[in-house]
Formats: structure tokens, C-alpha cells, sequence
């Protein structure tokens, strides 16, 4: 990614939270809450899923979450880069975090 | 705010379910739920045929509602030992996972609630021991699909809802990433890397029943991306889509104008209105005119 695309990234993340950032204690990082916004602005309607299900947004249970999710809970997670490609489908064994388990990357 | 520490590991083994829950994570319209019936192929596999809300609408406020910061509110006030609390609500969201295990049968449960995504830090306090998949799809495809039809939400919410979920799961902990793309391309390949991975039976009837899901996954991945709500993707988290390995500069250049016009007119509105009410507050502060707040 170059520079200049890097620069209208954060340009445009930063209108783009502006325009859809109206939650309560805004994000601590990243654009976290504007699911909460989406769903107030548009009534609480349902989201329609690929196959004509759908995925309910409760705004009240949302705005608790978006918010007290990133409030002072220090996260638990480790972002893990590590891949290894072969093909289309295949697995790789990498550490993570919590369990001890091992990590798998398929695509 | 949640206990500090998850649930300890030993005192998870106390759970019928220790070992057996798997989460999949992904956003909403990415297309997870044909996964999911694929999924259930498996014998060995309990897979919800619905959305559990176990944590979006039930467990993190449980949790959240250890310490109350700046009030004597809190379970910890009744609760003297945090993994006393963590166990006794780990059983409690065991009820219904394990009812559902009952119904279908099978040896694993697996789950997918849509607002699941943003909350692995919740689900780890309470499943140290559960697997956690996520799954992610192109964005631009999610947000223009989240921006059209029926129950369509604007571009800019659409895409960032996507950013914002995959942000959030880039930063958590979890045990595996699929691309969905990768099964449909080569769904008996994925179907049987992802088995792999989380250690379950793969018999090949099953896994040829799975794959059978798949099967217009050509015509999917020749979609192009066209819509304005592809183009924010693009423009606001080219660093996400290529963690995720997906190419660059697929939108077309009047996608990306109106998408730019999109974002700057709303983010200028929600500016110049956010501005106005705080003249409106220092005002009304400064002459001592409540009538003037906004």
C-alpha cells in the first residue's frame, strides 16, 4: 500500500467516522460502534444475509456492547500475521493467544 | 466492566461443554450461513440452525455487570471471587448450547451470531477452552450487499460495519480465519483444511454433502464490485483487505467519486451540527439562557 493511499485511508476514515460516529462515548479505536448508528438511523430493521436470512441489531444491546467493549476491558487478544499459503485450501499451525491451540489460515 | 481474567482452564473442565463449542465469527451478509448448513452435514457437528444472541444480548451484559465503575453496583459486591462468577455464568450460557446439542445430536456445538464478531474478548473470559473461527468475505461484496435490497442501511454504514468487525477480530484471539472465497472455489479442499483445523471427522459423504452447498460459487465470485459502498471499503481500509490478501483498486472510478461524496457530505453535516450545539451550549451557558440549548 502506498503512501498516498495510506493518507486518503486515514482522511477518509476520519469522515467516515465523523458521518457515522453519533454513539455515546465514540470509539476508543478504529471505527468501533457505527454498527450502533446504522441501525438507529434505519429503525432497527434487520440486515438481510446472503441466503434471505437475517442478523437482528437490538440498538439498546448494541450500544452497551460497541461502547463498554472498549472501555478500559484490556483486550485478551494478539493479532497473529503469520500465514502460509498453498492453494486455495489449505491449514498452518501458528501459536494463539489464549488456549494454546494452534492457529489456522484457510484462503 | 468483566472480571479481569477469563474463567481458569481447570475450572472450565467442570463444563459438559468443555472442548465442544465452536464460534464462528463473521459479518453479517458475508455469506457464512451456507457454512453453516454445510457445516451441519457433519455428523459429529451440532450446528445452530439460528443465531443464539448468547453473548450479543445475554452474557456480555452479565458479565459487564461485574463492576459498575464509580457506583457500588456490581456482582462483585456479592461475589467475592471473580471465578466463583465466571463459572457459575459459564454453566448458565451452557444451557441452551447444550439443549440445542440434545435436539440435533452430534458430539460439537457450533454457533454463529452476527454481532458475535466484535465480542471474542467476552466469549474467551467464558470459553477459554472454546474454538473460535472467523470467517471473512470480501467487504466490498458484504457492504454493497448490507446497501441494497429490502432492509438496505446507507453505504457508509454498510461499509463500516464491515471495517469496524474486521478490525476488531484482527485484534482478538482466535483460533482460525477462512476466506470464504476459498470454499467456493475449492469447497472439498476448505471443507476438509477447516476439519483439519478444528480436529473434527471429515467422512467423505459428508464432506461431499458439504461441498454440494457451494455449488454456485462461480457465479458469486464473478460478481463484480460495483457499488458505492464497495468503493468507502476501499477507500478507508486498503490495509484490512490486504491483511486478508484481497486485490486492491477493484472499484471504478465514479464508485470511489460518489463514495468520496458520500462520506465527506455526511461527515461535513454531522460536523457543522455537532459544532453547532456546542455554540449552542457555551451560549446558553454564558448568558445564562437554558431555552438555548440545543
Amino acid at each position: 500500500m502506498n503512501l498516498r493511499k495510506a493518507v486518503a485511508a486515514a482522511f477518509g476514515a476520519t469522515l467516515l467516522g465523523a458521518g457515522t460516529g453519533a454513539v455515546v462515548g465514540g470509539p476508543a479505536h478504529g471505527f468501533t460502534g457505527g454498527v450502533t448508528s446504522s441501525q438507529k438511523a434505519t429503525g432497527g430493521h434487520s440486515t438481510a444475509d446472503l441466503d434471505g436470512s437475517s442478523g437482528t441489531i437490538d440498538a439498546s444491546a448494541t450500544i452497551t456492547s460497541g461502547t463498554g467493549a472498549h472501555q478500559g476491558h484490556g483486550r485478551m487478544g494478539q493479532d497473529v500475521h503469520n500465514k502460509a499459503h498453498a492453494g486455495h485450501a489449505n491449514a498452518s499451525n501458528h501459536g494463539s493467544a489464549k488456549s494454546g491451540s494452534q492457529k489456522f489460515i484457510i484462503g | 466492566m468483566r472480571p479481569p481474567e477469563p474463567l481458569d482452564i481447570e475450572l472450565a473442565k467442570e463444563s459438559s461443554l468443555f472442548g465442544k463449542v465452536i464460534f464462528v465469527l463473521a459479518t453479517v451478509g458475508s455469506g457464512v450461513d451456507v457454512l453453516m448448513r454445510a457445516l451441519s452435514e457433519f455428523p459429529q457437528l451440532a450446528v445452530f440452525p439460528t443465531q443464539t444472541d448468547l453473548f450479543s444480548s445475554g452474557m456480555q451484559r452479565i458479565l459487564d455487570h461485574w463492576v459498575q465503575d464509580g457506583t457500588n453496583q456490581g456482582m462483585h459486591h456479592v461475589c467475592s471471587d471473580a471465578q466463583e462468577f465466571l463459572i457459575a455464568a459459564r454453566l448458565l450460557a451452557d444451557a441452551p448450547l447444550e439443549a440445542a446439542r440434545t435436539t440435533l445430536g452430534g458430539d460439537l456445538v457450533v454457533e454463529y451470531t452476527p454481532d458475535h464478531i466484535k465480542m471474542v474478548d467476552d466469549i474467551r473470559a467464558l470459553y477459554p477452552d472454546a474454538r473460535i473461527v472467523h470467517v471473512v468475505s470480501d467487504g466490498r461484496h458484504v457492504a454493497d450487499r448490507l446497501a441494497y435490497g429490502r432492509d438496505a442501511i446507507p453505504a457508509r454504514y454498510a461499509a463500516r460495519r464491515w471495517v469496524d468487525d474486521q478490525r476488531s477480530v484482527m485484534a482478538a484471539a482466535v483460533d482460525g480465519t477462512v476466506k470464504l472465497e476459498a470454499l467456493w472455489t475449492d469447497p472439498v479442499g476448505a471443507l476438509k483444511a477447516l476439519a483439519g483445523g478444528l480436529d473434527i471427522d471429515a467422512p467423505g459423504s459428508a464432506l461431499a454433502s458439504a461441498a454440494s452447498h457451494f455449488s454456485s460459487g462461480s457465479q458469486l465470485l464473478a460478481t463484480p464490485v460495483t457499488g458505492r459502498a464497495a468503493a468507502i471499503v476501499e477507500i478507508v481500509a486498503p490495509d484490512v483487505l490486504a491483511h486478508f490478501d484481497y486485490e486492491l483498486d477493484k472499484s471504478a472510478r465514479s464508485a470511489r467519486l460518489a463514495a468520496w461524496a458520500e462520506i465527506t457530505g455526511a461527515g461535513t453535516v454531522v460536523a457543522a451540527g455537532n459544532a453547532r450545539r456546542r455554540v449552542q451550549e457555551r451560549l446558553a451557558e454564558r448568558f445564562g439562557r437554558d431555552e438555548w440549548r440545543p
